[in-house]
């Protein structure tokens, strides 16, 4: 599996380019010192470190991003359930649901996705 | 360098016993509001990095400069440890203000004072280095922290908050903190920038960096520190309308589990967190007759601290133990005066009196008497002094700017030998010679007035021989 980790930092940039890519370089450096208060030369860091990993890309100055945000949040739920439920969905869910209700809408919702899966 | 390097050890010294009181006085003001103790520090920051301080008939501190400057110029082979040594260090720790100069230029310095004024600075090199490249890399790690608000960034790269910068200081926290706990920690933070905090404790560090070989320096920094941080919790809770004391507490707690024990000096780090939450959980406001005390306790201890003494007044508790020991300096004089004195002479000629006085002076060890010659058949009328020494010592008289040494023993003998002109010191190793010359004018200029005036008597002469000794440190 590709190492889709993410830094805090990394994330709000990819939140901001999955928004508006295809996103000009220049246009992004200027949205990230207002949004998240960086300079010119930290934002052209990070694109070469992210693109290094490929993560995103950087060709004539327009950035666009080569993983999606699902992929992202798949990588995430997935180590999440390797490093603290060994691995098992069950024991996730059920940790999770502890003391909290379901509402009608997200049971249905949640048995929708079940059947899916196991077809 | 070695001559800053005695300037600094000095100012150490005095720091040290100004320290000494300092930590004392903290302990009176405990159960005050911190601040009292946290602007106390500042006396003790004074001593570390001003060598120049304003007189006062008010001050507590020990006149004399424990450590004369001379032992970075003068020249003495070996090293000597004796009981008497030790016996006059351990005087020394015990009082300040015993002068136990004289057993340490007694020591040996060619090399020795060399190695550790290189040893001190290579120190401060390390530490300078050190502090610098360790800032350069947290402000990398910081570099992608993303705006909270205002001068507010937050970054996962750090487990606690720390104030960093020092013209335009951002606040900088750890991600995926309680809103509630984020809310003190704001407050705590902007309290520092506002007190200038971000620039005191570099500036403080500088002067631990300084006197990085004392070890109760950098106990005074830990303690001040911990006042720091303390007195801006108190500030927090003052601020605060409601009683904030159990959750400002549990804030500080959940932080200390993060964190990590590296020294930061030019951080905040959450530290002391034990000592602080009992801080806090026991502060009330307190009450204004407690204040005012404590003010007047702060200000009196700074006066008395950061001044020195000056020559006419000390109404003080320590005036018994200096006249002690002045006393005994005096008594030594006298004994000294007293044996010069009978060599007194009005002409140059008594060879065997002009002899003895010769004997009697002291020279350094490296350099020895040999025999003296006698100009008398016209005026003017000399004496000329042959020492012995090695190259080296003939080459550094021939450099240095220094020599009080013949100045002085110039000066004594044209005290004592009424009327003689010239005194020379001539120096050699056997292959190269070195001449030192003095005229009476010279001695009579130095002194301010006529040297033979204080043959007149042993309190007189003993006088002399104190101004010379001062002479010696300029």
């Amino acid at each position: 599996m590709k190492d889709l980790k993410l830094f805090d930092a990394e994330y709000k940039l990819m939140d901001i380019i999955w928004e508006l890519e295809p996103i000009n370089s220049t246009e992004l450096t200027r949205i990230c010192q207002n949004k998240l208060g960086w300079k010119k030369s930290t934002t052209y860091t990070m694109i070469r470190k992210l693109s290094n990993r490929g993560i995103l890309q950087n060709e004539n100055a327009t950035v666009t991003a080569l993983v999606k945000r699902d992929q992202v949040r798949k990588y995430e739920s997935e180590t999440l359930l390797e490093e603290k439920f060994e691995g098992s969905l069950p024991v996730f869910l059920a940790t999770f649901l502890q003391g909290r209700k379901l509402s009608k809408s997200e049971a249905q919702e949640l048995q929708k996705l079940i059947e899916e899966a196991t077809k | 360098m070695s001559r800053l390097f005695v300037t600094v050890f000095n100012m150490s010294l005095t720091a040290s016993y100004v320290a000494l009181v300092v930590i004392f006085i903290r302990m009176l003001l405990k159960k005050l509001p911190k601040v009292f103790s946290y602007m106390l520090w500042a006396v003790v920051w004074f001593r570390l990095v001003c060598p120049v301080s304003i007189e006062s008939p008010l001050s507590l501190v020990p006149a004399e400069s424990p450590i004369p400057y001379s032992i970075a110029n003068s020249i003495n082979p070996d090293l000597q440890f004796s009981v008497e040594n030790i016996g006059n260090a351990l005087n020394h720790s015990v009082n300040p203000s015993v002068p136990f100069a004289d057993s340490i230029a007694s020591l040996n310095k060619t090399g020795i004072m060399e190695l550790a004024t290189a040893v001190w600075l290579i120190g401060i090199a390390v530490l300078l280095c050190y502090s610098i490249s360790s800032y350069f890399k947290l402000s990398l790690r910081l570099s992608t922290a993303t705006l909270y608000k205002e001068n507010i960034y937050e970054t996962d790269r750090i487990n606690t908050p720390f104030v960093f910068g020092f013209i335009r200081p951002k606040i900088f926290i750890p991600t995926g903190l309680a809103q509630n706990e984020l809310d003190y920690i704001l407050k705590h933070e902007q309290v520092h920038i506002k007190r200038k905090d971000h620039i005191i404790k570099p500036l403080a560090f500088l002067a631990v960096v300084l006197h990085w070989f004392n070890p109760l320096i950098w106990y005074c920094f830990f303690l001040m520190s911990k006042d720091m941080e303390m007195s801006c919790d108190e500030r927090v809770l003052i601020e605060s309308k409601e009683d904030i004391r159990a959750s400002y507490s549990n804030s500080l707690l959940s932080l200390s589990v993060k964190q990590s024990g590296i020294l930061m000096p030019l951080t905040f780090g959450e530290s002391n967190v034990k000592a602080r939450i009992k801080n806090v959980l026991n502060f009330k406001k307190p009450l204004l007759w407690k204040v005012f005390i404590a003010a007047i306790l702060v200000a009196v201890v700074s006066v008395v601290l950061m001044t020195n003494p000056n020559e006419n007044g000390r109404g003080n508790v320590f005036s018994n133990t200096v006249s002690f020991f002045k006393q005994f300096n005096r008594d030594s004089s006298l004994a000294a005066a007293e044996k010069f004195l009978k060599y007194k002479t009005e002409y140059v000629g008594n060879a065997p009196k002009v002899g003895n006085i010769i004997y009697l002076l002291a020279f350094p060890e490296k350099v020895s008497y040999d025999h003296f010659e006698l100009y008398t058949d016209s005026v003017p009328y000399a004496v000329t002094v042959y020492l012995m020494t090695d190259t080296q010592t003939i080459n550094y008289y021939a450099q240095t700017l220094d020599q009080s040494l013949f100045e002085k023993n110039a000066i004594i003998m044209f005290s004592l030998i009424g009327n003689v002109d010239y005194i020379n010191f001539n120096l050699t190793d056997g292959k190269s010679d070195y001449l030192v010359q003095y005229t009476r004018d010279d001695a009579n200029a130095i002194i301010g007035r006529d040297v033979r005036e204080f043959s007149e008597g042993k309190q007189e002469f003993a006088e002399l021989l104190k101004k010379l000794d001062a002479i010696k440190e300029n």
